[in-house]
């Protein structure tokens, strides 16, 4: 004989255990964290230029464009810019990200995008160009790819804003190569402006 | 015919879920690119609600696979459960399996737009529905409802942030989504559609299956009625078949008597000498047979009737009532110069004796008991009356009588339902009155007009 009662006890606590779960999610605010204001430049990028561009072709970087365009920065968006020629620009800003589907839109390899990247820093390092590493995608977008692209951004980079939902950590330890690349982190994308607005002049 | 319906269905089962396997992730990348194109847009102008819909459709896009790879693994159980039977492989576990290695499939295959965790989770939540609705494993309906509400109401889960942590939407999608939608401040927007479109959707699926679960066991009930009823009717048919028994039975016993006559004339006609006996008694032997030859016309044609006074249908039956019992007062009033009755003739005075045997059955406190069999005319009726002064009828009872097997006093049940279906078939209508604890009477109309008409057999 089928017993009745256990489908109704795991239909009741599943049910419960969800009703908790989004009610949770729903309701509880997270704790706003401010910025961690450490290891500023100790002195601002030029504004004069900027060039904004993708590592791994994610829409953070429409996000970093859009609020460079609200201060009014100097700035040129080009995401899969393969042009080498970097004398036009005061400094570089990477948005790091990988984007599977953003790869596919533009139709890159994840190959290529390494070898573009790889060229860009070694001519802004020829150039003497400051280079902004930016991560919006905090813990959520971290893949082996993404961790990649980042490691090889920040190995170049003058200044790391990094988005990450915990404290410092190994990884962040490790792209700022412990602690001599100066880094803000920020809990959400809403605080970028601060860090913008401070390092570029 | 139906092998080769069941192997076009079982192949487009095997065509739709090869499609959401393999094909589906190569056909889509246009859906896919406008999602990112959107999240662009919106990001650009600053258009929160281009976001939203944005992600409602992701979230449709998304659940699409699920829930079909679902429906097909379902319905390929389906068709092939001989099979699965055979090698004892349980629905679910079957559905778990296949469905959890897709999944795992889609995650190596490469870029596959599957949630895989909350696929599973609406898949495991699904099943949960589906056993407690105790909908029958083969309908296919009600997993359709209740598979499309949760599998989407899971695909929500992707795009609350509070959700990361259980590693919930980390889809390249969902990521990107969720990042731009903290820039352009919707977050709580999509918490508000969460608790106004998908906690409520989530209900309903869980009312789908609790309405499922209703209807089945109502279902169940019917059934087990109409299995009831079934067995009532094939119960009633038998009793009917042993009333004809016992009919052909009173038949027998009825025609022993002309048959006893014409023995005792026959013994009588061969030791007599006298040629005037002889004429009488070879004339009484002809009325004995012409009476059995009535009898049996009787009971074969039961609708041929026959021009008969009250009085003698009166008579007819009298001679055949067991009132010899000094507890009971039998008396029989005819009303002088009624018309003839056009009649089936025995098998009426079947029905009346039945009648009358009730009333002599009837249960009663007083020492003895009054039966009056009257006889007169009722407005447009020829009305046949008998009362008894028993116990009476309970007025609960009094609509369940004429059903076959029904009894008050232990009998047969079969008594009242052939004398009311032999009164209609006279063309008469019967009825029957009662007061508890004073009496019974049954009163039998029979119209003027009818009774008037001249006899016609009907062979």
């Amino acid at each position: 004989m089928r017993n009745t009662d256990t489908p109704k006890k795991i239909l009741l606590i599943v049910t419960g255990m969800l009703i908790v779960f989004v009610i949770n999610a729903v309701i509880n605010p997270q704790v706003a964290l401010q910025p961690i204001p450490n290891n500023y430049p100790l002195r601002p990028f030029s504004a004069e230029m900027i060039l904004i561009t993708s590592a791994g072709q994610s829409t953070d970087a429409y996000i970093f464009h859009d609020i460079a365009n609200d201060y009014h920065l100097n700035n040129h968006f080009m995401p899969e810019v393969d042009t080498y020629d970097l004398r036009a620009y005061s400094s570089i800003v990477f948005v790091v990200g990988y984007s599977d589907v953003g790869m596919m839109l533009n139709d890159v390899t994840y190959a290529s995008e390494v070898k573009r990247i790889r060229k860009i820093l070694q001519t802004a390092e020829a150039e003497q160009l400051p280079v902004v590493v930016t991560y919006l995608g905090g813990d959520a977008r971290r893949s082996p790819k993404t961790d990649a692209l980042l490691e090889l951004v920040c190995n170049a980079a003058d200044f790391i804003i990094l988005t990450t939902d915990q404290e410092q950590s190994e990884f962040t330890n490790a792209l700022t190569n412990n602690g001599s690349i100066p880094m803000t982190a920020i809990q959400n994308v809403d605080q970028l402006s601060i860090p913008l607005a401070s390092i570029f002049k | 015919m139906r092998h080769s319906r069941e192997t076009l269905k079982f192949s487009s089962v095997l065509i739709v879920l090869g499609f959401f396997c393999f094909i589906w992730p190569l056909t889509t990348s246009n859906q896919l690119f406008d999602v990112i194109v959107n999240i662009r847009t919106a990001i650009t102008t600053g258009d929160g609600g281009l976001l939203i819909l944005t992600i409602i459709s992701t979230c449709i896009f998304f659940m699409l696979p699920s829930f079909f790879i679902y429906i097909c693994l379902d319905l390929i159980y389906t068709q092939k459960s001989a099979l699965f039977h055979h090698f004892g492989i349980e629905r679910n576990s079957f559905i778990i399996f296949v469905y959890g290695f897709l999944l795992v499939l889609s995650q190596i295959y490469g870029y596959y737009p599957i949630e895989p965790v909350t696929s599973f989770i609406g898949l495991i939540l699904t099943l949960i529905l589906v056993w407690f609705s105790t909908c029958q494993p083969s309908s296919i309906m009600p997993k359709l409802f209740i598979g499309l509400q949760v599998f989407l109401v899971v695909q929500w889960a992707n795009i609350v942030p509070s959700f990361n942590d259980y590693n919930l939407g980390s889809n390249d999608l969902f990521i990107s989504l969720k990042v731009a939608s903290d820039y352009l401040d919707t977050s709580s927007n999509i918490k508000s559609i969460a608790v106004a479109f998908v906690l409520p959707l989530f209900l309903s699926s869980l009312m789908t299956a609790f309405i499922v679960k209703l209807y089945n066991q109502n279902l169940a009930v019917a059934e087990e009625n109409f299995q009831h009823e079934l067995d009532v009717k094939a119960m009633q048919k038998k009793i009917m078949t042993n009333r004809s028994y016992q009919e052909i039975n009173a038949l027998a016993h009825d025609l022993k008597t002309p048959l006893v006559t014409i023995q005792g004339l026959m013994s009588l006609l061969a030791l007599t000498k006298d040629s005037s006996k002889i004429e009488s008694y070879g004339h009484t032997v002809n009325e004995a047979i012409q009476k059995m030859s009535d009898m049996i016309s009787s009971f074969l044609y039961g609708n041929m009737k026959e021009s008969i006074g009250v009085l003698d249908l009166v008579n007819y039956i009298r001679t055949q009532i067991p009132v010899e019992d000094e507890g009971i007062h039998f008396s029989v009033y005819v009303e002088e110069g009624l018309p003839p009755l056009q009649l089936n003739k025995i098998r009426m005075a079947r029905a009346l004796i039945n009648l009358v045997e009730n009333a002599i059955l009837a249960p009663t406190k007083r020492a003895y008991k009054t039966i009056v069999l009257r006889a007169f005319i009722k407005e447009d009726h020829i009305v046949i009356s008998l009362t008894d002064d028993g116990q009476g009828i309970k007025p609960e009872d009094l609509e369940k009588i004429w059903t076959i097997g029904y009894s008050t006093n232990e009998t047969s049940g079969l008594g009242l339902p052939f004398t009311k279906q032999t009164v209609l078939e006279n063309n008469g209508t019967i009825e029957l009155v009662s007061a508890y604890g004073k009496g019974t009477t049954a009163n039998i109309y029979f119209p003027l007009n009818l009774s008037t008409k001249r006899s016609i057999p009907n062979e």
